[in-house]
């Protein structure tokens, strides 16, 4: 049985003096959503690139499958790669075909006879529903169509594995949140694993269940997301990008807020709460059944979702096991922000 | 203007066309392919070897670099053994098509070097061939600039032939020399100009129109 669809051993690539990737090791399990987050000239295109053999590394080995890719002639690369589906930033749909046709050319490069790649091409408009703009030019949709016909394209050869290069990077957060929407929706449905890049922490906490962070080439964080959210997080990389998420915090707050727990401290954390936790008093729990008070710092809905989704900042009067597994339970994205001195 | 002229004219614009038509059809077949090698060797291309892209790129511009004239001179030996004969219209395709070949390979190749390289990349990365790449991504999408580009080739070829006037090629630009500049019939010279302009603004329209379809 394979247990990683995807295993990275020691992978190094240079270019020139440029150090691009640096011992990068890493797995993936099938089903995954892994998201890699790092700062510009990280490294993460590059490993990309070498996931799929547009890049070889220069030492190290990339088994999909269980067969390493980087030794393989490019006669083999080429079936390799039609088992990978990519997304990309700027999309790189051919203006010279339709919408449909577009996400028919995998299936066309794969071999595939033209009646089924009609009916693939349909059922894949469907499934990104933009079956209304099938016969038309990518030049006339908008960016967030264009990202949806990019995902329906990857999609159409049926792959193993789904990358996505800052696949929301050019969009606004609105139709980044349907674009995300989508991912996870297709995730679930069809199990497909994806590997999603990005610099934006709010993608990593909406859709990816585990979190790589990259700098100067190096992995310097392999988490779960849940664990980096709560305050695991040991880089401090990971959490210059959990630091700037808070940014949208008040001035006042933020000047007080600490990264790490002291005595009297009190934690400051970041719920989350979905359609169903909208409907417990999560709150009154908190104070009756575990002794702690919050204090409402900042409250609103979560901007732009599909869903509704009530998002709130608050203060604990302590720090307690069993009130945080609660808090967990019903916000399953809950981070912790930091600690503030518990009287301010 | 008698019967006779208009025969004349009309039998001059018919040999234009098909020399400019054919070694129009030639430099298509013979640069196209030759642009495809240039951007496919050049370095970052699909099949990079690049001192043979510089070998390359340095023949075309030789062949490029001699004047249309001294070509026709030089190429009469080559014509006899191609065309059998060195006069008349189908002789003159042989000059001609030698000129537009590296001629429309340039052209073409900025057209298909504008092609996007992620376009390129995401076919690689679909697990194109380079074969794929070029039939899907390369030609498709540099298509309304090779059209532009051959448009400009078949313009220049219509001046062109009628320099080949001066070895009797025949057609337009013979008809002009023979009875305008020998036997001072300015009727003819100027009606033969008005042709060659209405022939040239035809294909520029016609050019034009297409790429903007495609586009
Ligand atoms: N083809 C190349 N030639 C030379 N240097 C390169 C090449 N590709 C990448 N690099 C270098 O490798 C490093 C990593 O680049 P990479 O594109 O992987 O970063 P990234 O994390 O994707 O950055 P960004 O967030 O800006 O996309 C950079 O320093 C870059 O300059
Ligand atoms: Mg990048």
């Amino acid at each position: 049985m394979v247990t990683s669809l995807l295993r990275v051993e020691h992978a190094c690539r240079r270019f020139g003096g440029q150090t691009a990737l640096d011992d990068v090791s890493f797995q993936v399990r099938p089903g995954e959503i892994l998201g890699i987050i790092g700062r510009s000239g990280a490294g993460k295109t590059t490993l990309l690139r070498c996931l799929n053999g547009l890049e070889r590394p220069d030492s190290g080995r990339i088994l999909i499958e269980d067969r390493d890719i980087t030794t393989l002639p490019e006669r083999e690369l080429v079936q390799v790669r039609r088992r990978i589906g990519l997304v990309f930033q700027h999309f790189n749909l051919l203006n010279s075909r339709t919408v449909a046709g577009n996400i028919e050319l995998p299936l066309q490069i794969a071999g595939v006879p033209r009646d089924k790649r009609r009916a693939r091409a349909d059922e894949l408009l469907e499934l990104v529903g933009l079956t209304s703009h099938a016969g038309k030019r990518p030049g006339q949709l908008s960016g967030g169509q264009k990202q949806r016909v990019g995902i329906a394209r990857a999609l159409a050869a049926d792959p193993a594995l789904l990358l996505c290069d800052e696949a929301t990077s050019a969009l606004d957060p609105e139709t980044t949140l349907s674009i995300l929407d989508l991912l996870r929706d297709i995730n679930r449905r069809l199990g497909l694993t994806i590997i999603l890049i990005t610099h934006e922490m709010d993608v990593i906490r909406r859709i990816a269940q585990r979190i790589l962070v990259m700098d100067h080439g190096r992995v310097v964080e392999d988490a779960e997301t849940a664990q980096v959210l709560r305050g695991g997080a040991r880089h401090n990389v990971t959490r210059a990008f959990l630091h700037g998420e808070s940014a949208r915090l008040p001035d006042a707050l933020l000047a007080r807020l600490r990264p790490d727990p002291f005595a009297g401290g009190a934690p400051v954390v970041r719920l989350t709460l979905d359609a169903e936790a909208t409907g417990t008093p999560v709150l009154s729990i908190l104070a009756r059944r575990h002794g702690i008070d919050a204090t409402i710092l900042q409250a609103g809905m979560a901007e732009g979702s599909a869903h509704m989704r009530a998002e709130c900042v608050v203060r604990l009067s302590g720090h307690d096991d069993g009130a945080m597994g609660f808090l967990l339970q019903a916000s399953p994205s809950m981070e912790v922000l930091g600690y503030v001195p518990a009287d301010s | 203007m008698s019967r006779l002229i208009l025969d004349l004219i009309l039998h001059a614009t018919v040999e234009t066309m098909e020399m400019v038509l054919a070694s129009g059809l030639i430099a298509v077949i013979g640069g196209l392919p030759l642009a495809i090698l240039l951007i496919a060797t050049a370095p970052g291309g699909i099949l990079p070897l690049p001192a043979f892209s510089r070998a390359l790129g340095l023949v075309i511009d030789a062949a490029r670099a001699v004047p249309f004239m001294i070509l026709l001179v030089l190429l009469i030996p080559v014509t006899r053994l191609v065309a059998g004969t060195a006069l008349g219209t189908g002789a003159a395709i042989v000059p001609l098509s030698i000129a537009a070949v590296p001629y429309f390979a340039r052209i073409a190749e900025v057209s298909l070097r504008e092609v996007d390289r992620n376009l390129v990349d995401a076919v690689r990365a679909m697990g194109g061939t380079r074969w794929m790449v070029i039939r899907f991504v390369l030609l498709p999408e540099a298509l309304p600039g090779l059209i532009s580009g051959l448009t400009v080739t078949l313009v220049t070829l219509v001046g062109a032939s009628a320099m080949a006037g001066v070895i009797g090629a025949g057609g337009l630009g013979d008809l002009a020399i023979r009875y305008g500049y020998q036997r001072f019939n300015t009727t003819i010279m100027l009606s033969v100009v008005a042709v060659l302009i209405a022939l040239v603004t035809l294909m520029q329209a016609v050019g034009n129109g297409l790429a903007r379809r495609l586009r």
